[in-house]
Formats: structure tokens, C-alpha cells, sequence
């Protein structure tokens, strides 16, 4: 009975931590102010670095929902990365956009992030197709483990029942558009980064290997590119930090920037 | 009076001078003589008896007046007078053999009847007319010119008629001989010739003035016409062209007409038509069908009422390519643009783009190429190399991107290759990307402003000018109509190159509204630059027309347009062995002029090649012509060829140890019994007068050709002649003698003398 009483406490004290932790790593989660996407493309910007928000199955227990884990820190900092080392018209702040927002498909370009937690309505299920069909590109991060893998499966299906999820092959385009990836990192969240630095794991519950997924249209264009058991998002956000190792980071930013350039040419 | 005394007129005496025609030794003999009659007088003179003076010389007088005359008369006194007399001679008489001389519209016969009866070799009342005062020859002109004994000769099936090969072949033939002028009897619906003017001019020069005989009606009262079709010379396969018809009518005004289009007799369009006075021209949107030459028949259905059913329906030849046309894509920055553009076109497979893309400083991304090599040094630095694409697209790139020497290989890949050249708008185009004093500005279309402005951005929706409502490239429904309103509700782009001037002689396709000053920015505009096309599209994301939320997702138009306006870019530029026909329809018997243009592989003229020309008859049989070199175009092939026999050829011109040139050397030739004769075949009194009164002749309308003969005196070429009267047996001379020895001899009487 006192062993239970202490596994209970233990449990309790790691649950709690737990949510604390989630909590300040996902700061600034203010889903109504950053719905509104700033500005219409081509007024002055080609390109504007859209982040996706969609509905989630813990959207009542998280404050505004999963969609905005590392927002829009990540964002501005992978916007400075982008703007410095290409020649991208890219707009300098955050873009957050419903999926059912009508001016989605102004925004050919769409990242989401912990999508394990993905429950989509049916009207974000055709918004999303729609989108994609149209020619927008979305891409997928942070979100590990068969079980987010699963979930996040399912809303695919809703939304492409007949479309297939395959590894991107190396030779796509999409690791050699901008820098020449040669192998998939797994890059792990800023507390396995700092973990990392002495030798500790980087993977998240099971999701041990990393991979590059994706869904293709009837001509073989990527339309979803999944990255998956890995945190782009953390490895831009935290790259200011000096306990964050660099390599994760700087992996991070190439794809993270091969990603744009193959959205913007394909 | 005067003239019956003196045989001839008082003006020809007034005119002339009085000779003799007497010898010298006949002269010699008159002193003596005078010198014997002075000794006889003087003998006479001193007789004495009952005369008395006076009576010797009254009698003297008389008799020596008469002895006189005779004298005078002996002497043969002639009157010489220099006169301008109408001179003796032919005339050449050319009789229309042509097939639309058997229209019947002249005085309720055919043409051709009115030539059989005025000139049959009997009864004909103009030939007999003419044949009264001159030397008349008769020719028949139609396919070919010729002498004829009669009228029976004329079949008036002759296909095509060369009026000045004619005109040159009659004076040919009758020269040395006293030409006084050649008649042309004919309806005027003939070829005037290349050499018209020239051959009238010598015509006119050598005093031969042509006199012409308009046969039939001038006008039609009820005739509808297909007068032209116009079409673009090639197209790429699967593309829609607009064909530009020409309709002319009279007696039909308000009443609709179904025109049908066929392609090798299956219908492509069928569409009815409102007819207005005069001429109206149609644009008709045409679907290509499979590669090759393709004949286009455009038939009107026939009128009740109408006098001429055989010109509702020509034909016309379009080349269909399946050619794969390259273009280049060049932005100075990754841009949704060229991301959609390839999407629009991907199912095309006559389209390929290849772009080349900056990323970052001095790094560039390739993609859609068809060869690792492409591109590979970044945009192309030798002539060879650009030239091996078919348009270029400029899209967001400063003008420091592109060195001086590729600056004018693309003047040169415009101009020279014929290649099609977009500029696109972005915030490194134009004025903005440094366009403004580059020798890129030169060509383009529209007149960049002098000073960049790169705040400038305005969202506005794009409106259609007149000349797009039926442009091929874009047209964005199925009907003109559909197209203006698609137009006008598209969602706006945003346009980043604020430029409001297109250069003279370039059109305004795309334009933005009004905006509260009146200036209106230029959307899209074009223009021929040398061989090849210069569009400007100063838009920055027409993207939005796939991508906006207006836009339904199964809705075509961004991918219609760009796929229309691509293949409009590139479906007119040469190959490199390209083939042209003078005509594409002739008649049995008539002369074409192949010509072929042959290119190196870097566009440069082919020089010494020896092609040749292949006519493929329908039953398969082939008839082998040598081209020719032509002496002053480099690269330049020709030979003319003449096809007696009627029916669809296919010519195609080969050439030896050739690589890849023979992908699109054939067109199509149409040989039929009555050429274009049907068509514009009204009696053609503009093209006869000019005939006439280039060559100082008359023109005649059909009844009034019975003064053709007056006329011909009245012009015909006059001779300075000497002519020489007898005045010897002037009656003057005979009533004089009379009344001198009739005087005398009453004298003798009255004094008793006798």
C-alpha cells in the first residue's frame, strides 16, 4: 500500500512536470491573435512562411491547440535563416492560417507541425484537399512515435483515401534543391538536444528512426512531405540557444530551406 | 468646189509645195523650146494683112496662155504634202479562256457567249468590224497564252489567268510587224502578275496602248463570298488557332448564313453567321487535329437566290506540328510563377520548360531539364546553345544577370532565330530589374518607364482589350463571348512594374481598369520583332488564378491560358527546313513556287545543300525537282512547279546526309480544274481600266464595244508621209485650156479674122 502511494505520487509529480515543461517550451500559444494571416501575397512579399492551423484532439486542454507548438519563435527564426542565406522575397514574420480560412490557397505553402494530435473537421478535410489538389504543398513536423504516426495517418486518409504514404527516396529532389542532404538526422526537441550533447537519446517515445514520408499527386509532385520522429521546429527555435547543438540546427535550417525551394519550384 | 477643180483640198495646197517631175534632160529641152516659140511669136508678130496689133496680141496672148497650160501640164506638176496618216497594221485581240467566263451574267448568257458571237470568224460584228481596218490576230489567255484561228478554239476552262505573262506573249509574238495595239476581252477576274505594271509600262513606252473589253456584270445584285481565310502558318498540335474569315455578301443584309469548318471533311466548327453590308470578317476559333499539313475547308451554305454558289467555300492550309517546343525559364529568384507555369503546361507534351533558377548569390537551381548538361554553366553563353530553345522566359531577373553579349544573342534568338521572347513582371523586371537602358528594352513591346519605382505594387483586375477578345492565346472559354466574362471576373494580381506606354505598332492585349487619373497599366502586350514575337506580361502572380480562393479547383484557366499562350509564343517559330508554297490552291496547269528554307544547326543559313522536292499524288505516284539555290537569300531553296493534273499533293522536301531536318518539311497543295476563278469574279472594270490607262488605252464596258474600232483609229499611232500628188489632170487645167482657145477662137470670129 505505501509502495502504491508513492508510484501514485511519482506519477502525479512526472505528469505534472511534465505538462509544465510542454507548456513553457510551447510559449506564446495565443491561437486567436495570430488566425489572421497578415498580408495578401504579391502585395509585397513572394513568399510568406504559413503555418497551419487545424483542430486538435486535445485542442480543450491545450490553450489554443497543438498546431502552435514553437510558435512563431521557430518561424522567425527560420525566416532570418532563410532570408540570410537565399535570395527568397520572403515576408519577415509569422503566418498562421485556419485551414478553412478561404485565403488558405493565397499561401502555397503550409507547415504544421505535431500533428499527432490531429483531428480535422470535415470541412478542414476538404479545405485541405482542396489545397493540396490546387497545387499547395504542405510540410509536416514534430511528431513522433507509432501512435502519433497513427493518428496523424488516419486524417491523411480522410483527406487522400486512396493516395499512399511513401518514403521520399535520397535522390528526390527535395534533399538537393538548395543544400545536398545526404542522410536524414534525427533532430531531436531542445531537451533531448541538450541531452544529446552528452550522449543521451534523441528520439521520442518510439519513434527511434527518422523518416521523410510523403503523399504524391497523379504526376508525381510531392503534395505532403512528413517528417517524421523529428523536431525541425525546436532545432530552429532553440538555435540561439548555446546548449542546443549546432548540427541539429544547422540540419534543420537546410531542409528546412530545401523544403521551400522545392514548394516554390515544383 | 475648190476640191473638185483642183482635185485636192485648198489646206493640202496651203501645206504643201508644187514640184515637177520633170528629168534634167527633159528640163534642158524647155530654153530651146521657149527660144523656138520666142521665134515663132516674133514671126508672128511681123506678118502684116488685116490684123492690126491689137488683134495679134490678144490672139498671142490666148494661144500662148494655152500653149502654156499644156506645158505646165506636160511638165507634171506635182503638189508635195508631209501628212500624218494612220498607219496600216495589227492589232493582237486577247480572248479570256478563263472558267469564269462562262458566268452567266452578261445580258442573261455566259461571258463566254458574248465572245463567241462578237468574235466568230463569219458573223462576228466586232471582229468583222475590225477586221475591215486592221490586221487582227487572236490569242487566248487563261492557263497559258496562245494564238488561235477562231473563236471554236475557246473552252473557257482554264483555271488561272496571268494577265501580264498574257500581255508580254501577244507583243512577243507580233513584234516586227506594225503592232497598232492589243484588245484584252476578258472579265477581269484574273491574276494582274507580279510584272503588271512593269509590262504596261513597256507596253506604253512602245506605243502600244492595250484597249479593254469588260465582260459581264460589274457588281452582283445577290453573291455571298468566302473572300479570305487567314491562319497562322503553323501551329502546335492540340492547339486551338483562330482563323480569320473574310466574308463578302450582297442581297443578304440581315439574313444568317451557317458556316462549317472541316478537316479533311470532319467537322470541327459549325457557327452561324449575321450578315451585314459589305465585308465582315469572323474570327473562328479551330482545334487542330493530328500533325501534318492539314487542308481547312470553310464552307458557307448556299442562299436561295444566289448567283455565284462556287465561291461559298475555300480552303486554306495549315501545318500542324508535333514538334516538342523548349523554353527557357530564367528567374533571379524563386517565385511561385514559374512553379505553376510548369504545372499548367505539364501534360503538354509539346511544351518542356527548362528553368534556371537564383537562389542565392551565385547559386543557381536547374529544373525540368532534359539533359544533366543543360544549363549547367547557368544561363547560356553561346549562340548555339540558346538558340537550341524555341522562347525564352525573363522573369524576375535584374538585367546584371544577363552580360552584355547575352543581352544581344537574345536580340539576335528574337530577330534572327524566331525564337518567342515573355518578360515577366516582378519586383527585377523591367524598369525595376534594370531593363530601362538595355538593348532588352529595344524590343520590347511596351516603353519601360524612365525611373524604377520598387514600393510600386497595386492589385488590379485585369480586363481584355478589344484585340483579346478573339486572341488564340487568350481565349479562356469555349466562345468570345464566354471568354470577355471569364475575364471580368477573374481576381485581381498584383502588378509591381508600373508601365502604361506600349511601343507603335505593338498591341495592347491586358490592361488594368482605369484609375481615378485615367492612366491605365499595361497587363500584357506584344509585338513581331524581326522573325520571332516579344510578349510583356508585367504581372507578378498570375498564380492566383489557380491558387485563389475564388477560383473553383476543377476551374482551367490558369492552365488554359498559359498553355495557350506558350504555345502561342513558340508554334510560329521556324524550323530548321521550312517549306512555303506560292499558292496553296491552283488550278491544273498553273505554276507554284516551292521555296524552302534550310538552317544549320545553329541557325545559321545552310549554303551549298541540294534538296529536292517530292510531290506525292494521292494514288501515291511522285513526281523528284531539284531546288535551287537562290542567288542573293542565303539558305534559300526554289523551283517552280507545275501540276496538270488535278488533285491533293503532299510536297515534301528531303534533303541528303540531313540529321534531323526533315521533322516538318511538308505542306499540302490543292490542284483543282477552276483555281480561284470563282472567287472575286465579277467583272473586274477597276483592273481593266488600270490595264487600259496605265498603257494609254480606253476601257470598253461589253456594249460599248462596237466604238472599240473608232477608238483604235482615233489612237492608233500615226506616220509623217511624204505623198505626192499628180496635178497634171487637175479638171482646173482642162476648164482653162478650154476657155483660152475657146476665147480665141470667138475673137477670131468677133474681128473676121478666122
Amino acid at each position: 500500500m505505501r509502495h502504491a502511494k508513492l508510484v501514485l505520487l511519482f506519477l502525479v509529480c512526472w505528469l505534472l512536470s511534465t505538462l509544465a515543461l510542454t507548456r513553457a517550451f510551447a510559449q506564446d500559444v495565443d491561437a486567436a491573435g495570430a488566425a489572421a494571416p497578415i498580408e495578401l501575397p504579391g502585395n509585397s512579399h513572394e513568399f510568406y512562411f504559413t503555418r497551419g492551423i487545424y483542430s486538435g484532439a486535445f485542442d480543450d486542454y491545450d490553450e489554443g491547440g497543438r498546431w502552435a507548438v514553437d510558435f512563431p519563435k521557430a518561424d522567425h527564426q527560420f525566416l532570418v535563416a532563410l532570408k540570410r542565406l537565399s535570395v527568397i522575397d520572403a515576408y519577415g514574420s509569422d503566418n498562421a492560417i485556419q485551414l478553412t480560412d478561404p485565403q488558405l490557397r493565397h499561401f502555397p505553402l503550409l507547415y504544421a507541425v505535431e500533428v499527432g494530435s490531429m483531428s480535422l473537421t470535415e470541412a478542414e478535410v476538404l479545405a485541405l484537399r482542396n489545397y493540396l489538389l490546387a497545387g499547395g504543398f504542405l510540410v509536416i513536423d514534430d511528431f513522433w512515435g507509432s501512435w502519433a504516426w497513427d493518428q496523424f495517418r488516419s486524417q491523411m486518409q480522410l483527406v487522400f483515401p486512396d493516395r499512399a504514404i511513401v518514403e521520399v527516396p535520397p535522390e528526390h529532389p527535395v534533399y538537393h534543391v538548395f543544400y545536398n542532404i545526404d542522410e536524414i538526422i534525427q533532430v531531436p526537441n531542445v531537451r533531448q538536444g541538450w541531452g544529446a550533447r552528452h550522449g543521451g537519446p534523441t528520439h521520442e517515445y518510439d519513434g527511434y528512426v527518422p523518416h521523410l514520408r510523403g503523399i504524391f499527386d497523379d504526376e508525381g509532385r510531392l503534395m505532403v512531405l512528413i517528417n517524421w520522429n523529428t523536431d525541425l521546429g525546436d532545432a530552429w527555435e532553440w538555435a540561439d540557444d548555446p546548449n542546443y547543438p549546432l548540427r541539429f540546427s544547422t540540419y534543420a535550417f537546410e531542409i528546412g530551406i530545401n523544403f521551400v525551394v522545392y514548394g516554390m519550384t515544383h | 468646189m475648190f476640191e473638185f477643180l483642183f482635185k485636192y483640198p485648198a489646206e493640202q495646197f496651203a501645206a504643201g509645195s508644187l514640184v515637177s517631175m520633170l528629168s534634167w534632160w527633159q528640163w534642158a529641152l524647155l530654153p530651146p523650146a521657149l527660144a523656138a516659140l520666142a521665134f515663132v511669136a516674133l514671126g508672128y508678130f511681123r506678118l502684116r494683112g488685116r490684123t492690126q496689133t491689137r488683134d495679134r496680141a490678144v490672139i498671142a496672148l490666148l494661144r500662148g496662155s494655152a500653149l502654156a497650160l499644156i506645158v505646165f501640164s506636160l511638165s507634171r506638176p506635182l503638189l508635195e504634202v508631209t501628212a500624218r496618216t494612220p498607219q496600216p497594221g495589227m492589232i493582237g485581240v486577247l480572248l479570256d479562256n478563263s472558267i469564269s467566263m462562262r458566268l452567266q451574267d452578261q445580258e442573261g448568257a455566259a461571258r463566254g457567249d458574248f465572245v463567241r458571237r462578237q468574235f466568230a470568224a463569219e458573223s462576228g460584228d466586232l471582229l468583222g468590224e475590225l477586221r475591215q481596218r486592221f490586221d487582227v490576230r487572236l490569242f487566248q489567255f487563261g492557263a497559258d497564252t496562245r494564238a488561235i484561228d477562231g473563236v471554236d478554239a475557246l473552252d473557257f476552262s482554264d483555271g488561272d489567268s496571268d494577265l501580264a505573262r498574257a500581255l508580254e506573249y501577244a507583243r512577243e509574238s507580233l513584234q516586227g510587224g506594225p503592232l497598232a495595239g492589243l484588245v484584252v476581252v476578258s472579265d477581269g477576274a484574273l491574276q494582274p502578275g507580279e510584272s503588271l505594271d512593269a509590262a504596261l509600262l513597256s507596253l506604253r513606252s512602245g506605243g502600244i496602248p492595250v484597249y479593254s473589253v469588260g465582260v459581264g456584270e460589274a457588281g452582283y445584285a445577290r453573291d455571298i463570298e468566302v473572300s479570305a481565310v487567314r491562319l497562322p502558318e503553323r501551329v502546335l498540335a492540340g492547339s486551338q488557332v483562330m482563323a480569320d474569315v473574310s466574308i463578302r455578301q450582297q442581297g443578304f443584309d440581315g439574313q444568317a448564313v451557317e458556316l462549317l469548318v472541316e478537316d479533311d471533311s470532319r467537322i470541327v466548327h459549325k457557327q452561324q453567321l449575321d450578315l451585314r453590308p459589305g465585308l465582315q470578317s469572323f474570327k473562328i476559333p479551330i482545334s487542330t487535329g493530328d500533325a501534318g499539313p492539314r487542308r481547312l475547308q470553310f464552307r458557307l451554305s448556299t442562299l436561295a437566290g444566289e448567283q455565284i454558289a462556287a465561291n461559298n467555300s475555300r480552303q486554306a492550309i495549315l501545318k500542324v506540328d508535333d514538334r516538342r517546343m523548349r523554353i527557357l525559364h530564367y528567374e533571379g529568384e524563386p517565385r511561385f510563377e514559374l512553379k505553376f507555369i510548369r504545372r499548367a503546361i505539364a501534360d503538354d507534351e509539346n511544351l518542356g520548360i527548362s528553368g534556371l533558377i537564383r537562389t542565392a548569390d551565385a547559386k543557381f537551381y536547374r529544373v525540368g531539364i532534359e539533359d544533366p548538361q543543360e544549363l549547367r554553366n547557368g544561363f547560356p553563353i553561346t549562340r548555339d546553345e540558346l538558340f537550341s530553345y524555341d522562347a525564352i522566359i525573363l522573369g524576375s531577373v535584374e538585367i546584371s544577370l544577363l552580360s552584355l553579349e547575352q543581352q544581344r544573342m537574345i536580340v539576335d534568338f528574337v530577330s534572327e532565330r524566331g525564337g518567342g521572347l515573355l518578360l515577366l513582371g516582378g519586383r527585377h523586371a523591367f524598369t525595376e530589374g534594370g531593363y530601362r537602358d538595355s538593348v532588352l528594352h529595344d524590343i520590347s513591346p511596351v516603353v519601360m518607364p524612365d525611373e524604377a519605382r520598387p514600393e510600386f505594387s497595386r492589385n488590379v483586375r485585369i480586363q481584355p482589350t478589344e484585340a483579346a477578345w478573339v486572341h488564340p492565346a487568350l481565349l479562356i472559354a469555349d466562345s468570345s463571348e464566354a471568354s470577355i466574362e471569364r475575364w471580368l471576373t477573374l481576381p485581381p494580381l498584383t502588378i509591381v512594374n508600373p508601365i502604361r506606354q506600349i511601343k507603335p505598332g505593338a498591341t495592347l492585349l491586358l490592361q488594368s481598369p482605369a484609375n481615378e487619373l485615367g492612366d491605365r497599366y499595361v497587363a500584357m502586350a506584344w509585338h513581331r520583332y524581326g522573325r520571332g514575337k516579344v510578349v510583356a506580361f508585367p504581372v507578378q502572380n498570375s498564380w492566383l488564378w489557380q491558387m485563389h480562393h475564388q477560383i473553383d479547383l476543377e476551374d482551367q484557366t490558369h492552365e488554359r491560358l498559359w498553355r495557350q499562350m506558350l504555345r502561342w509564343l513558340v508554334d510560329s517559330v521556324p524550323p530548321r527546313l521550312d517549306l512555303t508554297l506560292s499558292q496553296q490552291q491552283v488550278h491544273a496547269g498553273g505554276v507554284i513556287r516551292l521555296r524552302s528554307e534550310l538552317l544549320n544547326a545553329d541557325f545559321t543559313p545552310l549554303r551549298g545543300a541540294e534538296p529536292r522536292a517530292i510531290l506525292t499524288a494521292a494514288d501515291g505516284s511522285e513526281q523528284v525537282r531539284p531546288l535551287n539555290e537562290h542567288p542573293s537569300r542565303a539558305g534559300v531553296y526554289e523551283v517552280d512547279l507545275r501540276i496538270d493534273e488535278v488533285g491533293d499533293y503532299l510536297v515534301r522536301v528531303e534533303l541528303d546526309d540531313s540529321d534531323d531536318l526533315l521533322q516538318s518539311g511538308e505542306t499540302r497543295l490543292a490542284v483543282s480544274a477552276e483555281g480561284d476563278e470563282y472567287f472575286r469574279s465579277e467583272m473586274n472594270e477597276k483592273l481593266l481600266r488600270r490595264v487600259a490607262d496605265q498603257s494609254g488605252g480606253r476601257f470598253f464596258s461589253a456594249g460599248d464595244a462596237e466604238r472599240l474600232g473608232d477608238a483604235l483609229d482615233d489612237n492608233l499611232p500615226r506616220a509623217r508621209t511624204l505623198l505626192r500628188h499628180e496635178l497634171w489632170d487637175m479638171p482646173i487645167l482642162f476648164l482653162l485650156l478650154v476657155v483660152l482657145l475657146g476665147s480665141e477662137w470667138s475673137y477670131r470670129r468677133w474681128r473676121g479674122l478666122a
